[in-house]
């Protein structure tokens, strides 16, 4: 046997072995007999570039991330937001009124006919006064309460205009100092009132009046400087007062 | 096996089929019915087919130690008495109490449930079931809240009673009826079990029964994994009952978690 | 490569056996980045004030105890009871301090009794000390070398409430000797009841 066809111009290998003498055509491969339609011959037009071949996937691959991100935050909205103060939704002065509004999911406790349904809460909250004070007035329930010593005890008072049975449970009067620290806000204030945004002859959680003034005591580090009063049910939302 | 080749899910079942027809047509009908059998044996086995049936439970007595899961457990006594701690049964009913040495073995503390789910309340000696607990709890709501047609049924038909899911057992010290909510290792406390016994029950002894806790480390069937789980019963014997207190045992401060008691 | 179906090569099913078996071996045997998981242990003595970046934690006082007297009732301890007085300052917010916890010298854990008004756990805000009193029910052995761990995350779970979270680990100072007083007294502590703790947090009114 004999080659007859050089290698370099067939484009085979020195294997292509003995059918190359039988004068078949040098484009077939090795193993090909005549007549069988070749195997995807390489795209000879300039072969398509990855990014060219995969260019829907790669447009959709964006789109994916966010959708299983969203998917998989769903805690955020679920369980983060709505408990927290995290929207501010009016930021005003001290002695400036703001107007907080809000939704909640009344349980009928106090207002039977509200039972089991979404209440939009409107508040106008005005802070009155914020200074410390020597000593703790007398609860309305329980022992007297001292200062503790390397505490300072702040006063805030505040005045609130709102539609009657509005209701006032989880109130929060929180003093922010100018490190972040948030002093007061826990809604059992330092005298053991569980209802500070009520006055202390309130009976139920729901306003009497539609005009009140509440007094608030927070205790605070001797050496903070507070710059803010917010005010908020639980959250998400609540109003800032700016302290000068 | 080209054809098998491109089939690709179900290579597996045509390879098998095919060893097994070529097994079976050199037998006789005799050997593969006994094949047969060999193979059902066989595939049964992961199921637990040669597990016992009947759990066969040890012996239970007063005094001595049985290791239950985390807890060794040493039964003192069992007693009936009018009322123990904060513990008081509705008018005319008393509770059985059942007094054990309990330690816990392990590493880590346990939670009193755990001890709870291995004693059972004892069956047919007509311990107050559960539904008679709920209508307790509606007894103190206002008039008319409770269902009127539960009250008897629940608590004078004591024979249709035994066929309620019974409660579990309230653990309280026997030393001086605080609530021990978690064991701590190494720790031996003196405990009382207690169920509330209808009144006219007065037999000597009880069927006392103490399940066995299997470790779950990676549950197969939840998303919870590591805890106890009651399985069969592992110990069962009758316990003899005195007629005192449950705390008044073998130590002097019994009478005092009476004391605090009007 | 051919339209239509795909056959199953040497070099296909190589590649995927291949991949898997990589897989497993590095999840096997590259360490995982502990790091991750693991609190930021603070450690401490009796009378030191620990930063715990949400809180500042003293430990004030540990006494042992064989019964508990508190308002509502008394109890009797199973081993001898660990009394451990401590005061929390939170630092950012309102703060529920959830973790308590005592490890012995073996690594055996023990959980804190709300028997006889003790605190099992504590729940504080900025602006004042709070104190509160955690009883352990341990048994003679694991008083030597015994320590306290306090954090605002939970222990149970293998203390999964507090990964990557400080944690502060107090060291009871009971040795061997002290060991074998403190089981033989025979001590009652009165729990007080949770409040305001003294001026400096390192003092101790015991």
């Amino acid at each position: 046997m004999t080659t007859l066809v050089t290698p370099a111009a067939s484009g085979m290998g020195p294997g292509a072995g003995p059918g190359t003498d039988q004068g078949w055509p040098p484009s077939l491969r090795p193993g090909m007999l005549p007549g069988t339609v070749p195997p995807d011959v390489p795209v000879p037009e300039g072969r398509k570039g990855w990014w060219r071949r995969n260019a829907v996937w790669l447009v959709l691959l964006p789109v994916a991330m966010a959708v299983a991100a969203g998917a998989s935050s769903f805690r955020v909205w679920a369980f983060w937001w709505p408990v927290g103060l995290h929207h501010e939704v009016e930021r005003v002065a001290v002695g400036e009124q703001a107007h907080l509004a809000g939704e909640y999911y009344d349980l009928g406790l106090d207002v039977p006919e509200r039972a089991n349904t979404t209440v939009l809460r409107e508040i106008d909250a005005t802070v009155t006064s914020i200074q410390q004070v020597d000593r703790l007035p007398p609860p309305s329930w329980g022992d007297p309460v001292t200062i503790p010593d390397g505490s300072v005890a702040y006063e805030v008072g505040m005045h609130f205009a709102a539609e009657p049975k509005t209701d006032l449970s989880g109130c929060q009067i929180v003093l922010v100092a100018d490190d972040g620290t948030r002093y007061g806000e826990s809604t059992t204030d330092v005298l053991g009132s569980s209802n500070r945004c009520s006055t202390p002859d309130a009976a139920g959680f729901v306003s009497a009046r539609p005009e009140w003034d509440v007094t608030s005591f927070v205790l605070a580090d001797p050496a903070a400087k507070i710059t803010q009063v917010r005010l908020g049910f639980g959250g998400p939302e609540y109003v800032t007062f700016d302290v000068p | 096996m080209k054809h098998a080749r491109n089939d690709g899910p179900d290579i597996a079942f045509r390879l098998a089929r095919r060893v097994v027809a070529t097994v079976a047509d050199d037998m006789s009908t005799m050997q593969r019915v006994g094949a047969g059998i060999v193979a059902a044996l066989v595939a049964i086995t992961p199921f637990g087919a040669w597990s016992e049936v009947e759990a066969h439970a040890d012996p239970l007595a007063a005094g001595t130690p049985v290791e239950v899961g985390p807890f060794e457990v040493k039964v003192v006594r069992v007693a009936t008495v009018d009322e123990f701690a904060y513990l008081v049964p509705k008018p005319g009913n008393h509770l059985l109490g059942v007094v054990a040495e309990v330690t816990n073995t392990g590493e880590v503390p346990e939670y009193r449930a755990t001890l709870g789910q291995a004693i059972p309340a004892p069956q047919n000696v007509a311990i107050v079931p559960k539904a008679a607990l709920d209508e307790l709890g509606a007894d103190t709501a206002p008039d008319g809240g409770a269902d009127p047609s539960a009250d008897p049924a629940a608590s004078a038909d004591l024979g249709a009673s035994e066929e309620a899911e019974l409660p579990p057992a309230t653990i309280l010290s026997a030393k001086d009826g605080t609530t021990i909510s978690v064991f701590n290792p190494g720790v031996t406390h003196r405990v009382a079990l207690l169920w509330e016994q209808g009144g006219k029950w007065s037999g000597r002894t009880i069927p006392l029964e103490v399940i066995e806790l299997e470790w779950i480390e990676e549950s197969v069937v939840s998303l919870d994994n590591g805890y106890w789980l009651p399985n069969e019963v592992a110990y069962h014997g009758r316990i003899p009952v005195d007629a005192e207190r449950p705390g008044a045992g073998s130590n002097q401060s019994g009478p005092s978690a009476e004391a605090g008691q009007p | 490569m051919r339209h239509g179906r795909r056959r199953i090569t040497w070099k296909g099913t190589a590649l995927v056996v291949g991949g898997v078996v990589a897989g497993c071996t590095l999840v096997t045997y590259v360490p995982q980045d502990t790091g991750v998981d693991e609190p930021f242990i603070v450690e401490g003595a009796v009378g030191e004030v620990l930063d715990l970046t949400y809180a500042e934690l003293t430990v004030t006082e540990v006494r042992v105890a064989d019964t508990l007297a508190g308002v509502a009732e008394a109890a009797a301890a199973g081993g001898t009871f660990i009394v451990v007085d401590a005061s929390w300052r939170a630092t950012q917010g309102e703060t529920t301090f959830v973790g308590a916890e005592v490890t012995d010298a073996r690594g055996r854990r023990f959980w804190p009794t709300d028997q006889a008004g003790c605190s099992i756990l504590a729940k504080a805000q900025p602006g004042y000390a709070w104190r509160a009193t955690y009883c352990f029910d341990v048994p003679r052995d694991a008083l030597d070398g015994a320590t306290v761990r306090l954090a605002r995350g939970d222990q149970g779970e293998e203390h999964a409430g507090q990964r990557r979270d400080a944690v502060a680990v107090v060291d009871l100072g009971i040795s061997g000797r002290e060991a074998d007083e403190l089981w033989q007294a025979t001590e009652t502590v009165s729990p007080q009841e949770p409040g305001y703790a003294l001026a400096s947090a390192g003092g101790s009114e015991g």
